[in-house]
């Protein structure tokens, strides 16, 4: 059977929510963490607050999902969320790693190229 | 510039002059090109020294990216014809000009050259020669050619090849079988001919170690999303 979340865990929730919040806006106020990077967490966050406003909703996951407990569910989808997260920071790394790349070859030709024209004005 | 022979070099102070000496008699007045793929050594020193054009990467890129510099070189300066050599003296550089020749008057834009073509004593790890295998059935699965040294760091390559090579499309650790199999999907004929290679004078090799097995299953998975990925443009720098 389902139970309901109890006061003390929708506290708890709304707590961990908030703070979140309030944790990476001001992150990304301190340009410590760009936009882009910061939507996940954003949505994360808003989601806790939601399913505490509106518990119906981790209800009606749970049964969705198939999960016997509201915890068992909130677990799934933290994980999930995770797996998300690692993988979307593999991505910005690939592509900065490409980014990093394709720089640094640049300055080797563009050096070579400039060291070239120094040698043929010498002469 | 119409050639330019391309040599990889990391840390290889004690073989660079040699090679860079021997490619020079093979094929006098030809460019060469060393790419100092971040070395700590004196690599870079011995081979301007030597006469030849050095790019200096910042850090270590690894082979296939250090490779693709001297590709990009190249066709800023609209060069022709590529000859890629490896560093370590592995490679005969007496055998260039036959690839050269076979460039220019085959029908191909990639010529490989074979060790196993050629009469010689190469000996290959059991492991390595494996993999060998698995490529080359792989090539033939995918393309309908027999490629008998896909994992030969010894090519020729003309302009189109060099074009692809230059692009995004080429992986940047270890271009092998995956960079064949997407020049032959882009319409890029390959050849073969027999060429001379020796062990590494110094016993070292890409694929030392626990290498081999990151190597297949990089090869593995760069061959699949190779094969699922549109044909390559050439077109983009």
């Amino acid at each position: 059977m389902i139970t309901t979340m109890t006061p003390a865990q929708r506290l708890f929730a709304v707590t961990v929510g908030v703070l979140l919040l309030i944790f990476i806006i001001d992150m990304v106020r301190r340009r410590q963490l760009r936009e882009e990077y910061s939507w996940l967490w954003i949505l994360a966050g808003t989601a806790i607050l939601v399913i505490v406003a509106w518990p119906k909703a981790l209800t009606t996951v749970t049964v969705f999902t198939g999960a016997k407990t509201h915890t068992t569910a909130v677990f799934t989808f933290g994980i999930l969320f995770l797996i998300v997260v690692c993988i979307h920071l593999s991505s910005k790394l690939s592509r900065v790693d490409n980014q990093l790349k394709r720089l640094a070859q640049t300055m080797a030709i563009m050096s070579t190229e400039e060291g070239n024209q120094t040698a043929r004005k010498d002469q | 510039m119409q050639t330019v022979i391309l040599i990889p070099a990391y840390n290889e102070e004690r073989n660079i002059l040699s090679t860079i000496s021997a490619t020079q008699q093979a094929v006098p007045g030809v460019d060469i090109v060393v790419i100092d793929d971040g070395s700590t050594d004196e690599t870079a020193v011995i081979a301007r020294q030597q006469g030849a054009t050095v790019l200096s990467l910042s850090f270590n890129l690894g082979y296939g990216a250090a490779l693709q510099t001297g590709f990009r070189y190249a066709q800023m300066n609209n060069c022709h014809e590529v000859v890629q050599i490896d560093a370590d003296g592995q490679h005969d550089a007496d055998c260039i000009p036959n690839l050269l020749d076979e460039l220019r008057k085959a029908d191909a834009d990639v010529i490989i050259g074979s060790r196993f073509l050629a009469e010689g004593n190469y000996r290959l790890p059991l492991l390595r020669l494996l993999g060998i295998h698995i490529m080359r059935a792989l090539i033939r699965l995918t393309t309908g050619q027999i490629i008998t040294d896909p994992t030969s760091g010894y090519q020729a390559l003309g302009p189109r090849a060099i074009a692809l090579c230059a692009s995004e499309a080429y992986p940047a650790d270890y271009p092998d079988a995956d960079v064949l199999i997407m020049i032959h999907r882009r319409g890029v004929r390959v050849r073969e001919i027999p060429v001379r290679m020796y062990q590494s004078a110094d016993g070292k090799s890409m694929h030392s170690g626990l290498r081999p097995v990151w190597y297949m299953f990089k090869m593995l998975l760069s061959i699949l999303v190779t094969l699922l990925r549109p044909r390559p443009r050439t077109d983009r720098g």
